[in-house]
C-alpha cells in the first residue's frame, strides 16, 4: 500500500439531516474533484420514471404532470435492494426494480358554494396525495405544511395515475441525483492564483474571501509567488435532496469510485494478462 | 510462444479490438513501456484522479489523459515507463493505489462520524 504521506484526511465540521460540511486534505484535487463529480452523477436512488395516466382533466397536459412527477425527490435509503431494471429479469417492471405509486384525486363540485366567492375551491394535489406502495420509497417529505405541489385542480376535474419509480443515475438525468448541491472550494485567499477575478480598481475591497479563510494563513505580501504550490485542503459542503442521509451519500460516493476501480482492474486482467507475458515480463 | 498469439499481435496493429472496458489503442503499444489506453464509458471522474496516481509512481515516466470528443464515452489514458516495469504494470499498481486512496478515505470518514466531534443537528435543514 502506497498512500503518500499518509493518505487523505477528513475532518467533519456540522453535520445535519439534509446536508453536512467536511475537509477533505492531504490529497490532490483530482480526487477531491473525482468525489465531487460521482457525488453529483453517479449515487443511484430512486426517481419516478414511468408515467401511465388513466385520467386527466387538469389544466396541465399529460407530459407536463409526468415531467413534475419525475422531479419529486423520493426516499432511497434502501436504495440497493432494488436493482436497475436493464439488469433485472422481467419484461418492463417488476418489484425488484421498481416501484408504483397512485395517484387519483377527483374534485367534487359543491353546488352550494359554487357561487361563494369567499371561498377557495383549488384543489392543490402535492406530494401528499401519492401513495406508495413501499415504505421505503415515498416522496420526501420533511415537512408536512410544504409538501410538493404537483398541479392545482378546480372543482369537477380528476387526476388518476400510475407512477413507475425506478433505480437510476443522474449520469443520465439530473432528477436522479442525490444532492441538490456540492459546495467546493479550495485556497480561500487565493494563493494559487487558480482564480482570476475581475475587477473594477482593487480585488481586495470588490472580492472578499470565503467563511473558509479562518482557517488557512491570509497571503504575505511580501512572500514570493510558490509556481510549485498545489491546493490540497478541500472545503466541502453536500446538500442533500433528503433522498439519503449525506454521510451515505460521500460514503456511497467512495465505494463507487472503488467499484469502478475493481471493474477495471476485472477487465484489464482478462484482456493484458496474456500480453504481459508475450513481451517476457 | 504459440503461433494463435503472435497471429493475435499482428491483428491487433490493423483492426480496433473493442471487446469491452478497457483496450489498448492500437499502434501505441510500439514497447511494453508505453500504451495508450481506452477505457470506455469513463471520464474526467477517473481519467484525472488515475493520471494523478500513476504520476505518484516513480517509475512512470509520462501519463496523461485526453477525452477525444465530448460526445464518445471514452478516455484514452497514456503511460510511459521506465525499463524497470511495463506499461500494463504500472497501469495495474494505478488502479491499486487509487482503490487503496477510496479504502482510506471510506475508514477515516467513518471514524470522524463515530467520534461526532462535530455540530450535529439532527432535525437541522437549510
Amino acid at each position: 500500500m502506497d498512500m503518500y504521506n499518509g493518505g487523505p484526511e477528513i475532518s467533519i465540521r456540522s453535520l445535519r439531516k439534509d446536508g453536512m460540511k467536511f475537509v477533505l486534505s492531504n490529497t490532490d484535487l483530482s480526487v477531491a474533484n473525482a468525489l465531487r463529480r460521482i457525488m453529483i452523477a453517479e449515487v443511484p436512488t430512486m426517481a419516478i420514471d414511468m408515467v401511465e395516466i388513466e385520467k386527466n382533466s387538469t389544466v396541465l397536459t399529460d407530459e407536463f404532470i409526468a415531467h413534475r412527477l419525475g422531479m419529486i425527490p423520493l426516499t432511497s435509503f434502501d436504495v440497493d435492494r432494488i436493482q436497475y431494471t436493464r439488469d433485472c429479469t422481467c419484461t418492463l417492471y417488476c418489484p425488484n426494480c421498481s416501484v408504483e405509486l397512485t395517484l387519483h384525486v377527483k374534485v367534487n363540485v359543491d353546488f352550494d358554494d359554487m357561487n361563494d366567492p369567499t371561498i377557495d375551491k383549488t384543489r392543490q394535489v402535492s406530494s401528499l396525495d401519492l401513495i406508495s406502495s413501499d415504505e421505503n420509497v415515498k416522496p420526501v417529505s420533511d415537512d408536512k405544511s410544504h409538501p410538493i405541489l404537483i398541479v392545482k385542480m378546480r372543482p369537477g376535474q380528476e387526476v388518476k395515475l400510475k407512477c413507475i419509480a425506478k433505480k437510476g443515475v443522474a449520469k443520465e438525468h439530473a432528477k436522479w441525483s442525490p444532492v441538490y448541491g456540492v459546495a467546493f472550494e479550495y485556497d480561500p485567499y487565493n494563493k494559487l492564483r487558480h482564480s482570476h477575478y475581475w475587477i473594477e480598481e482593487d480585488e481586495n475591497l470588490e472580492w472578499f474571501v470565503s467563511d473558509n479563510a479562518v482557517e488557512e494563513t491570509p497571503i504575505d505580501p511580501n512572500e514570493p509567488f510558490d509556481y510549485n504550490a498545489k491546493p490540497d485542503r478541500f472545503y466541502m459542503e453536500v446538500e442533500t435532496s433528503g433522498c439519503m442521509k449525506p454521510e451515505d451519500v460521500v460514503l456511497r460516493a467512495m465505494t463507487i469510485m472503488q467499484d469502478k476501480l475493481g471493474g477495471l482492474q476485472i477487465k484489464l486482467d482478462d484482456e493484458f494478462k496474456e500480453d504481459t507475458q508475450r513481451w517476457g515480463y | 510462444m504459440s503461433t494463435t498469439k503472435s497471429a493475435r499481435m499482428e491483428e491487433d496493429s490493423v483492426e480496433v479490438v473493442d471487446t469491452g472496458k478497457v483496450t489498448i489503442v492500437p499502434g501505441t503499444m510500439t514497447e511494453p513501456q508505453c500504451a495508450t489506453f481506452c477505457l470506455q464509458d469513463e471520464d474526467h471522474t477517473l481519467g484525472n484522479a488515475l493520471r494523478w496516481t500513476l504520476m505518484k509512481n516513480p517509475e512512470v515516466d509520462f501519463a496523461s489523459y485526453s477525452i477525444p470528443h465530448p460526445s464518445e464515452a471514452r478516455t484514452n489514458l497514456r503511460i510511459q515507463t521506465s525499463d524497470k516495469t511495463t506499461a500494463v504494470d504500472a497501469m495495474f499498481k494505478g488502479l491499486d493505489d487509487l482503490t487503496d486512496i477510496c479504502s482510506h478515505i471510506i475508514q477515516t470518514f467513518q471514524a470522524e462520524i463515530a467520534k461526532g466531534e462535530f455540530e450535529y443537528d439532527e432535525e437541522g435543514v437549510f
